[in-house]
């Protein structure tokens, strides 16, 4: 099997797919055993090989399936339980959150403590909880991340609130528990002996902890596709050997093996040190099994090494197939062993790094559009260098400053100070990249079937370079772009379009968007307000509407319209304008500029004011304002009302309007014909008065409202009212986001994202 | 896998070509391989001499127009005439493989364009010599070709070639007869070494018809 380690990974995926039962699983497995055919016929394998193969495939379909769990509500029951911290999650000052073992009921749970006299939850330790069951949060809008599933991941299908704690014994002293204090007693460590700069630095590349690093930085690497240099990976853990080699071989003389063996230990105790991530255990191990192997006579290929590391992980924690780091990090190693051919044919080291950065750019684009649903060009160019930056001066920097800190601290001032010169002065030169360069291409979603042809032309593309064969390399390259290209104008060609109101709590917002992309219009785009920190919380358009926005693949939205003043309507609008381009801004006349919405008043140029019988027009959809009349001195009632057609279904979309002015516009207008109303102010009892609905017979209402809110709506006499006149009621607190999709030509239909 | 010529093992890295596809178990390693000097497409047209300023007897057996031309895939070198030793006098036959894929290759992507009848016909021992040796080297050639073999030849005599200097070998009398008859028009002969070219064209000489076309194929040349 020497040097066909990768198809262990074939079989792994397959197995795994197989569990999934997603209708994946035997369309992988039919090729699979296509391919186990073509193979044992062309005396590629042996028969004895095929069948390691089967074993794998299915050893992971069962191991696997294991990992998940059977659901039983339990939810609000009170109980005491008594386990062992697993792992911390959260500290924070005021609750803190942690993954706990119970013992009684032998079951992973996602333990939060919000009590101040709990006791300081430590790894290992077991405690006695009294508290309760609580479901875990479901997306309830499109693009959510959803949290529910991740912890499914990881076993933790409850979450357990705790009133009451108790230490019931020190953890026994497990290697790992040690090792994670060590880690926390290192953290503390470099906080004292670096400047803060500094401490933040090492923290975060030697021991995996990117808490101490300045706000944005995460953000920056994030968007110039760089975070891999932050995550502990193959380059830190070959750094760390080169320089565990040269001390050892050159400063202290030792031998050769004690310098292995000391090597071994390292690579065994420090995946723990760095706080545990997939990609320095999949380095980690990869470099041990070399080392391992070092004293031994058998001697493997680097892909085989790599194989046997995918698999030994994945049996030891099957959910890391789900993690990007894990992903990005297999894929990029593969592909780039994959290389040796073409590599040993470039000339010169400066086309290799090339070469190499454009392959790790691009074999990750489609995970990476999928996980993100945006791309920045331009980070292929800002990759090389930092990756350059990283591997010669900040990493091994990093690590000698960490070391150093132990055995002479004296040189630490001079190295520390040199550090701190060039990386702040080439943090500051990113972060200015970034502010004039910052340049991205929101694309969406990346469907599985783009995927299968991305990798198809990949593949061929780097066939034809290997072969040096370069008019079919043309051929394939204007193939993946082309590919690209069409993810990108997908959009474009969709002949279907959507209105959704958004699930943001006791928030409002509309997001309309045409067939073909012809306009996005928003409706109304609430926040809600932190009451604590005297602020409009950035929460919900972070959580749900940029997700919302980026997996529709909408980078651009033509028009803003904002109904009123209060901040559940307009709150997360000054987030937007940081992120998105907005072509146009509509409201009424009597529209206040509160404070919260100066930065958005100085973004845009104007903004158009309608009053009632006015019309607008973006991009062809036409709005009718209903109202305001006129100024009727309450922020809600000087809602901006349109009627609009949308899928030959009218729709009136009221703000907050009270039921003074519904009868204003009764009196202006004798017929009004609505199908769809996004019923006003939450369903409030001081609006959507029974002669009103009476007036405007529409067929179906939409409610955006929070669960459990402190006013009460939706009032009970509106929900009533609709129901008696047979109207369909969506509301966002039992149905979540609310969808209404159609195609051009065809009548649409609503799709709660809960039904 | 380990070479069979050196015992060493056989370093097979995929690369995106082969990551698929994989590769056929391989019975030479690298280093061996190299050194198995293949020849080039600048080699005659007739007789696949490679330097043919050193061979005289080319035009002469052209116009004779008993061979078509002849092919042969590698240059008769130290390395070749090492392994040729082994194989042949010392009686290695599974050194056979270590020509396999090249064999293989040679008729599937350079000498492609043969009639699909062509039937392959190894140059005969003398029943003494292969008594001697075991095997027929050529046949064991003939079989790594993609044609059906056919032993059309006998011998007459059983000098060794090997031991005669060239003046003989192109003086000597025709040492073969024709055993069995076919009737495919294109025969293929196969021998492991083409020296001076008498054997061949004596071989082709003894086996011509009309209307017949005449190949050949050796190993080294």
């Amino acid at each position: 099997m020497r040097g066909k380690g990768h198809l262990f990974v074939f079989a792994t995926i397959v197995g795994f797919s197989l569990a999934l039962d997603n209708g994946y699983g035997t369309l992988y497995l039919f090729v699979f055993l296509i391919c186990l055919m073509i193979w044992w016929v062309k005396n590629r394998l042996t028969l004895l090989e095929i069948g390691v193969l089967l074993i794998v495939s299915l050893f992971f379909s069962v191991h696997f399936s294991a990992n998940t769990v059977i659901h039983e509500d339990k939810s609000y029951q009170t109980e005491m339980i008594i386990g062992e911290v697993r792992r911390i999650t959260n500290r924070q000052e005021d609750f803190t959150t942690f993954y706990f073992k119970s013992s009684c009921q032998n079951e992973l749970l996602q333990v939060i403590d919000t009590n101040h006299h709990s006791p300081d939850y430590e790894v290992g330790n077991h405690y006695r909880l009294t508290g309760v069951y609580q479901e875990i949060e479901r997306p309830t809008n499109p693009g959510q991340f959803n949290y529910r599933s991740y912890l499914s991941r990881q076993g933790i299908s409850w979450q357990f609130q705790v009133n009451e704690s108790e230490l019931m014994a020190l953890g026994n002293n497990r290697l790992t528990h040690r090792l994670l204090r060590l880690r926390e007693e290192l953290l503390v460590h470099m906080t004292t002996t670096h400047s803060e700069f500094n401490a933040g630095w090492i923290r975060s590349l030697v021991l995996g902890d990117r808490h101490g690093l300045d706000d944005g930085v995460e953000q920056i690497f994030q968007n110039w596709h760089l975070t891999h240099l932050l995550a502990i990976s193959g380059l830190h853990i070959s750094i760390l050997i080169a320089l565990i080699l040269f001390t050892g071989l050159f400063v202290f003389r030792m031998t050769k093996t004690s310098t292995y063996m000391l090597i071994l230990l390292v690579l065994v105790l420090f995946p723990f040190i760095a706080g545990g991530a997939p990609s320095v255990f999949r380095a980690s191990v990869v470099s041990a099994i070399v080392v391992l192997l070092w004293f031994s006579d058998i001697h493997l290929k680097v892909i085989d090494y790599l194989s046997l590391t995918f698999i030994l992980l994945l049996i030891i924690s099957p959910n890391w197939i789900y993690h990007l780091g894990f992903q990005f990090s297999f894929l990029i190693t593969y592909s780039i062993i994959l290389s040796q051919k073409v590599l040993s044919s470039l000339p010169h080291i400066a086309y290799q790094s090339i070469y190499l950065t454009l392959l790790s750019t691009f074999i990750v684009i489609p995970i990476q559009i999928h996980h993100f649903h945006l791309f920045n060009p331009l980070s292929i160019v800002i990759n090389v260098v930092w990756t350059w930056y990283f591997s010669i001066w900040v990493v091994p920097l990093a690590f000698i400053l960490f070391f150093i800190s132990f055995i002479m601290p004296t040189l630490i001032t001079p190295l520390a100070y040199l550090f701190e010169l060039t990386h702040r002065y080439s943090m500051t030169l990113l972060s200015y990249i970034n502010e004039t360069f910052y340049f991205k291409i929101v694309v969406g979603e990346f469907p599985a079937i783009y995927m299968i042809i991305f990798y198809s032309v990949m593949m061929l593309v780097l066939i034809h370079l290997e072969k040096r064969q370069w008019k079919k390399l043309k051929i394939s390259i204007f193939l993946l772009m082309m590919t690209l290209g069409f993810v990108l104008i997908r959009p474009y060609l969709n002949p279907y379009g959507t209105v959704t109101m958004l699930d943001l709590g006791q928030s409002d917002a509309l997001i309309v968007e045409l067939p073909h992309r012809k306009s996005v219009i928003i409706y109304d785009l609430g926040a809600p307000y932190h009451i604590n920190q005297q602020e409009v919380s950035s929460a919900e358009y972070n959580n749900v509407i940029k997700p919302f926005l980026y997996q529709a693949g909408i980078q651009k939205i033509d028009a803003v319209i904002l109904s009123h003043e209060h901040i559940d309507h307009v709150g997360s609008v000054p987030f937007l304008v940081d992120d998105f381009k907005v072509k146009r801004f509509i409201t009424s006349p009597y529209f206040e500029w509160i404070d919260e919405l100066t930065s958005v008043k100085k973004s845009v140029s104007s903004i158009e004011t309608y009053g009632m019988s006015d019309t607008f027009d973006i991009n062809g959809q036409v709005f009718h304002v209903i109202s305001p009349e006129r100024d009727y001195h309450d922020a809600n009632d000087n809602s901006l009302v349109v009627l609009t057609s949308i899928n030959e279904l009218n729709w009136l979309l009221t703000g907050d309007l009270s039921s003074v002015v519904e009868e204003q516009i009764l009196n202006a207008y004798t017929q009004l014909p609505v199908d769809i109303l996004s019923i006003s102010h939450h369903g409030s009892d001081t609006s959507s008065s029974a002669a009103f609905l009476d007036a405007i017979a529409i067929d179906v209402g939409l409610i955006s409202v929070g669960r459990y809110n402190r006013y009460q709506h939706p009032s009970d006499r509106v929900i009533q009212d609709l129901i008696a006149r047979n109207v369909t009621i969506y509301r966002t607190d039992q149905n979540g986001a609310v969808q209404f999709k159609f195609h051009k030509n065809r009548p649409g239909t609503f799709m709660p994202f809960h039904p | 896998m380990r070479c069979l010529y050196c015992f060493q093992i056989i370093e097979e890295t995929p690369t995106f070509s082969t990551m698929i596809t994989l590769w056929e178990q391989s019975n030479i390693c690298a280093t061996c391989h190299a050194q198995l000097d293949r020849l080039t497409d600048k080699v005659c047209d007739y007789c696949s001499s490679p330097d043919h300023k050193l061979n005289t007897d080319c035009t002469m057996w052209k116009r004779k127009e008993v061979l078509a031309h002849n092919r042969s895939l590698y240059r008769y070198g130290p390395f070749l005439k090492t392994v040729m030793a082994q194989f042949k006098y010392r009686g290695d036959y599974e050194l056979i493989h270590l020509f396999q894929s090249d064999v293989k290759y040679f008729f599937k992507k350079i000498y492609a364009d043969l009639p699909g009848e062509t039937v392959a016909v190894p140059i005969p021992l003398s029943q003494e010599r292969l008594r001697e040796r075991g095997f027929n080297q050529a046949e064991a050639i003939a079989q790594l070709t993609p044609f059906p073999v056919k032993r059309m030849l006998g011998r007459t005599t059983s000098e060794k070639q090997a031991k005669k200097s060239r003046k003989q070998r192109l003086q000597m009398k025709n040492p073969f007869k024709q055993i069995e008859t076919t009737n495919t028009t294109s025969l293929l002969l196969i021998d492991d070494i083409y020296t001076t070219g008498a054997t061949i064209h004596q071989a082709a000489l003894t086996l011509k018809q009309e209307q017949m076309t005449i190949r050949s194929f050796t190993l080294a040349r």
